[in-house]
């Protein structure tokens, strides 16, 4: 898959979030959907939050990143993507950040 | 993975992240007075970020919520923005990164608010101080960790400890890339130098002891005794010669 995007401040579909609330916290999921009022969206892990049963959850409770996967923004929008595209790339970028943080972790 | 050389035009358009990192904290370092809150900080460096058509870097970076970094005090790095009121005595260590045109430039200042005792004032200066001893080995044909060597001894000579749990890194096309560099004495020489090769070195000092602890928030990193803590960091360019600092101009 490819690298991720540096530049969403917004919501937006192929983007990873991290849970604020809730049992799920700390998780971090892809938004599949977003609601027309702006309040909610929907996030999918491709394990235990499936594509075709998506969670709703609050924008309020949602941590925002700065990583949109285009491949994947791109599945959402053309309905094609599968929960084993999400769960790969999640896991992916698990591992990426694993290594990032060798035996110290890197500062900002 | 293997240290990135950047290439001359690559480095010209660190060159203009770097100003803009620059520019920011210039203009953060006039704002910084008794009463103005953390996220009155984000909230003026976010928009001179935008404004120069670049992207902050730390929004959203491993879910950090904010444009800048403010630690005051105890707090090392990564503090977030909020309604915290800064005080008179206060010390904060702000913390920027900018994003244009598929490059970052990072680097943190510690400003004194108001009035602080000559102690504080040198503990700041000492943190400063160390990056200069630290860079004079930043140059194309040495090893990493003689910069490491020379910021600790700085640092150590003073009476000050190095945090040792969080380190420098390379910088580019990413905001953190390889090598780790620690700011402690390290056994071993570290990967040679190479002209092209950009480094955030940043010493992290505390006036205590190394120790530190991340809070609850998952984000701020504290001193573990609760002594203040400072930090000087600019993203360098290894040249042949000198080295250039990408986030120090003029």
């Amino acid at each position: 898959m490819e690298a991720c995007v540096i530049g969403a401040l917004e919501f937006e579909t192929g983007q990873t979030v991290f849970s604020k609330a809730g049992h799920d916290k700390r998780k971090s999921f892809i938004i599949v959907g977003l609601d027309e009022n702006a309040e909610y969206v929907y996030l999918a892990d491709g394990s235990l939050r499936l594509i075709e049963k998506p969670k709703k959850k609050k924008m309020k409770h949602v941590q925002k990143t700065n990583e949109v996967s285009a491949e994947l923004k791109e599945k959402i929008e053309l309905k094609t993507v599968s929960n084993r595209d999400i769960a790969k790339y999640l896991e992916l970028n698990r591992k990426k950040s694993k290594e990032d943080m060798g035996p110290c972790q890197k500062a900002m | 993975m293997a240290i990135t050389i950047k290439s001359r035009e690559q480095i010209e358009l660190m060159r203009e992240s770097g100003r803009i990192v620059f520019e920011a904290l210039a203009m953060l370092e006039k704002m910084v007075k008794p009463g103005i809150t953390t996220k009155e900080l984000d909230s003026a460096a976010e928009h001179f970020i935008l404004k120069n058509g670049a992207k902050p870097s730390f929004k959203g970076y491993r879910g950090f919520p904010a444009s800048i970094c403010s630690s005051v005090n105890n707090e090392v790095i990564h503090g977030v923005p909020g309604l915290r009121r800064l005080k008179d005595g206060d010390i904060i260590s702000i913390d920027i990164g900018v994003y244009k045109n598929g490059f970052h430039g990072d680097a943190a200042r510690t400003f004194p608010v108001g009035n602080v005792s000559d102690e504080v004032l040198k503990f700041i200066s000492v943190t400063k101080q160390s990056f200069f001893e630290g860079i004079k080995f930043a140059k194309a044909g040495h090893r990493l960790y003689e910069v490491s060597n020379a910021i600790a001894d700085c640092v150590e000579k003073n009476g000050y400890s190095v945090v040792r749990d969080w380190v420098g890194h390379g910088i580019g096309r990413n905001l953190h890339e390889e090598p780790q560099i620690p700011h402690n004495r390290q056994n071993g020489k570290g990967p040679r130098l190479y002209p092209g090769m950009v480094l955030a070195i940043e010493p992290m000092v505390n006036m205590g002891t190394f120790e530190v602890r991340v809070l609850d928030d998952e984000q701020t990193v504290v001193t573990e005794d609760g002594k203040l803590s400072a930090h000087y960091e600019n993203s360098v360019l290894i040249t042949e010669g000198e080295p250039e600092l990408l986030t120090l101009c003029g």
